[in-house]
């Protein structure tokens, strides 16, 4: 039979038929399993160092970290949202209703079948990640904040104080609740079975949660732009996947710059509109009156009335198109880099449709909604590949060693502890 | 003899390859492998190695929607199939994932779901309707005698700001209607702490209020709409009726319960369109108000009785207040239009009007 190959192990001459169609297609070393020693197949000349041979059963060597592709010609990995709103609507529902009739006991588990499903079908390199948290963690941060709440809602009837210090107390903790979060998150989201990972520093989280945002308020919301600078730097670069943190590149100055375009497209926006209001209002004020004979027709006055929440509600998902931009654009992961594309017409619109989906099916689209939303937000999301994802390792110790009573307080409390980008 | 050399030598016992993507956990790379069991054992095979584990160590992830399964090996190691047979297969094999099956089958199921939607929409539907106004009321009657006070005294801050100017009424005619108010509210055994104040109603015209802390407010043009003071007193009776149930706490602890429940429900996304699932409040509000209302024209039927006052007197200024808003909204079609009806704020006037007078020839 010539579809049979012979390996023979060099080190310790053992020696195995094995069929070719058994053996991968790229498959270049083997490890004995007489010796455990590593060496190359095809007879090759093994390796100048083999790996450190370890006791039992040890998976494939591998490949080594780092190599330098041949080609260096950037490659685009595109992220996706699979999501179909049909298996969400389901889970929603279930998830909703047995949260009721659980009194909220169930919502651990809830959580984590919801972020299954979103991480799930959220795939990089049509490779879908993991959401890898266990329920009863999550049930036991739970219930550490229902007791808080317990004592924070009912404290009043006992004694105002004890109420007083439950509120300051979580008020206080907030940036570290926020650190505790992540790293729960972080460490239980996995892509490629590495997990992600966050560097808690709870100082400068407190540096830039609360310090920062005390001292803006006292600048008139100049120091603003800085703040969120600061925000945004503080939670990407202690992010990391496997060993490898992210890198953030943008500047100050680049937020700033786009706080000013957010700032004189409010002003750009909402000048004509003052204007025309007060050239109306006259109009208006004529129009109630019954004696509508001025130059201005009745219903000019009502353009500027409408349209001043409108204005408003597209430069606020400008800002937040802009931002979210900004930063993706200037993140990277080992020299991979990420790009987002968002528009703000394509979310304003999106929003405005999601809104009047749910408002006319009594909140039965909101599924519909989510996975819409989704979906877009992927879509304009991809990674400027010059490395690869291949290659990235795992950190040591790494693992779901962090407790979840951060994540809980936050979302007992209704924080928004969940900061994404 | 080792297992792995054993799968080795039998190469024709072994049924089938299932091509799988394999991620050893401690670096990202993808590699393509091929997974078998056999028995008891499951081997994986990839870059020309052999692993073998003991299937019962192998832990296969939920099911979730249409997600991709993964087989988590003892190791640590992960492995990805497309083969939705073969995972099935293993499923059948591992049987440790029964709760976790229910579940994913109850969401697949059309029907279950909406059998589950029903179950909901009824919880919510018996809780809104008894649940909350009883929560309300508990509130309302528990809250501390301060928070009340101020909460009076803030309101009718803003009413002031908003809607009415001082009132023009005449002293002697103030004296006159505070002693009927003192009166009105003996009789009812109520508590003395309630007072009346007298406003100058402005664009709001003829009306009267109750407020937290029982304040109730009277406005000039009520006084001259009504033709004797018995109307007056029966509206001061049920403007006290509003107080003694609390009906304006009570009404704005329904409404925020009410929304802050459905925007927990529905708020799952963080923006806007939550919101827009908050529109049923203002529904099933009015319906509250409705309630109150009868609370208050029953508290002011049973002064009228015990003061032997004729109800039709109460239901001639219900009808002339009415004829007057219709007059200044221009909605004289009112009746016609039931959406209006229901959203408006108050009963519809007619109903009341026809209850009161039912109520009245039995009255001794």
């Amino acid at each position: 039979m010539t579809e049979m190959v012979s390996i023979i192990c060099p080190e310790c001459g053992f020696r195995k038929d094995v069929h070719k169609n058994m053996i991968p297609e790229g498959a270049t070393r083997v490890s004995c399993p007489r010796c455990k020693q590593s060496f190359a197949l095809n007879g090759e000349t093994p390796a100048a160092s083999p790996p450190p041979a370890s006791g039992q059963a040890s998976p494939p060597p591998s490949p080594p970290a780092h190599v330098p592709p041949v080609v260096a010609s950037p490659r685009l990995l595109t992220f996706s949202f699979t999501g179909s709103a049909r298996d969400y609507f389901g889970i929603w529902i279930v998830n909703t209703l047995l949260k009721l009739l659980t009194f909220g006991i169930y919502s651990a588990w809830a959580k984590v079948r919801k972020r299954r499903f979103f991480y799930g079908s959220t795939t990089l390199h049509n490779q879908p990640f993991e959401y890898l948290a266990d329920p009863l963690a999550l049930f036991k941060g739970w219930l550490i904040a229902a007791v808080a709440f317990l004592l924070y809602a009912l404290g009043s009837r006992v004694s105002p104080l004890l109420s007083m210090v439950v509120g300051l107390v979580v008020f206080a903790g907030f940036p570290w609740l926020l650190v505790r979060s992540r790293m729960f998150n972080a460490a239980n989201s996995s892509h490629r079975n590495i997990r992600f990972s966050f560097q808690p520093d709870y100082s400068q989280a407190y540096m830039v949660y609360a310090a920062l945002p005390i001292v803006s308020m006292m600048t008139m919301g100049l120091l603003t732009p800085y703040t969120l600078f600061r925000q945004r730097k503080f939670m990407i670069e202690n992010s990391s996947y496997g060993a490898t943190p992210f890198v953030f590149t943008a500047t100050v100055k680049e937020f700033y710059m786009a706080s000013l375009k957010i700032v004189l497209a409010f002003v750009g926006a909402m000048a004509p509109l003052g204007i025309m209001f007060v050239l109306t209002g006259g109009g208006m004020a004529a129009a109630v009156a019954g004696s509508s004979g001025r130059w201005a027709p009745k219903g000019m006055a009502l353009i500027p009335l409408f349209t001043f929440p409108l204005v408003y509600f597209i430069i606020i998902v400008y800002a937040q198109t802009l931002l979210a931009n900004l930063c993706w654009n200037a993140t990277s992961l080992s020299d991979n880099q990420f790009k987002s594309s968002l528009r703000t017409r394509d979310m304003a619109l999106l929003f405005v449709t999601n809104a009047l989906a749910i408002l006319f099916s009594f909140g039965l689209l909101m599924p519909w909604a989510a996975m819409q939303l989704t979906r877009y937000r992927f879509d304009k999301l991809a990674l400027l590949a010059n490395n690869g994802l291949d290659g990235i390792v795992a950190a040591a110790g790494s693992g779901p060693g962090v407790s979840a009573t951060g994540e809980e307080i936050g979302d007992v409390f209704g924080m928004s502890v969940d900061i994404s980008l | 003899m080792t297992p792995v050399e054993s799968d080795l030598r039998n190469d024709s016992k072994i049924m089938k390859f299932i091509p799988v993507a394999y991620f050893d956990g401690k670096v990202s790379t993808r590699r393509e492998a091929l997974l078998s069991f056999e028995g008891e054992r499951v081997t994986l095979l990839c870059d020309g190695v052999e692993l073998s584990y003991p299937v019962a160590t192998l832990h296969l992830s939920q099911a979730v929607g249409s997600i991709r399964r993964t087989i988590r090996l003892p190791d640590g190691g992960i492995c990805e199939t497309s083969d939705q047979g073969f995972v099935e297969e293993l499923e059948q094999i591992l049987g440790n994932c029964g709760r976790a099956s229910l579940l994913h089958r109850w969401e697949k199921s059309l029907t279950l779901v909406a059998a589950a939607l029903g179950v909901m929409a009824l919880i919510v539907v018996l809780f809104m309707r008894f649940g909350i106004p009883s929560l309300a009321r508990q509130a309302a009657f528990a809250l501390p005698p301060a928070v009340e006070n101020s909460m009076g005294r803030e309101s009718l801050a803003v009413l002031d700001r908003l809607f009415t100017k001082p009132s023009k009424l005449a002293a002697a005619r103030r004296v006159e209607l505070t002693a009927l108010f003192r009166q009105v509210v003996t009789a009812s055994g109520a508590s003395p702490g309630y007072r009346l104040e007298f406003r100058n109603g402005g664009a709001i015209g003829a009306n009267a209020f109750a407020l937290p802390s029982g304040i109730v407010i009277i406005t000039d043009q009520l006084v001259e709409l009504a033709k004797n003071d018995d109307e007056i007193a029966a509206i001061l009776a049920h403007e006290q009726g509003h107080v003694r149930g609390r009906h304006a706490l009570r009404h704005v602890f329904q409404n925020s319960a009410t929304g802050l429940i459905i925007a927990t429900m529905t708020g799952d996304l963080v923006s806007i369109t939550s919101l827009a699932a908050t529109l049923p409040t203002a529904l099933v509000d009015a319906s509250f108000s409705r309630t109150f209302e009868r609370e208050a024209d029953d508290a002011a039927i049973s002064w009228m009785k015990s003061a032997g006052v004729p109800p039709r007197r109460y239901a001639e200024i219900l009808g002339r207040l009415q004829a007057q808003l219709d007059v200044r909204t221009g909605d004289a079609f009112d009746q016609k239009n039931p959406a209006r009806n229901y959203l408006s704020t108050h009963p519809d006037t007619g109903e009341r009007i026809r209850r009161i007078m039912k109520d009245g020839p039995k009255a001794p």
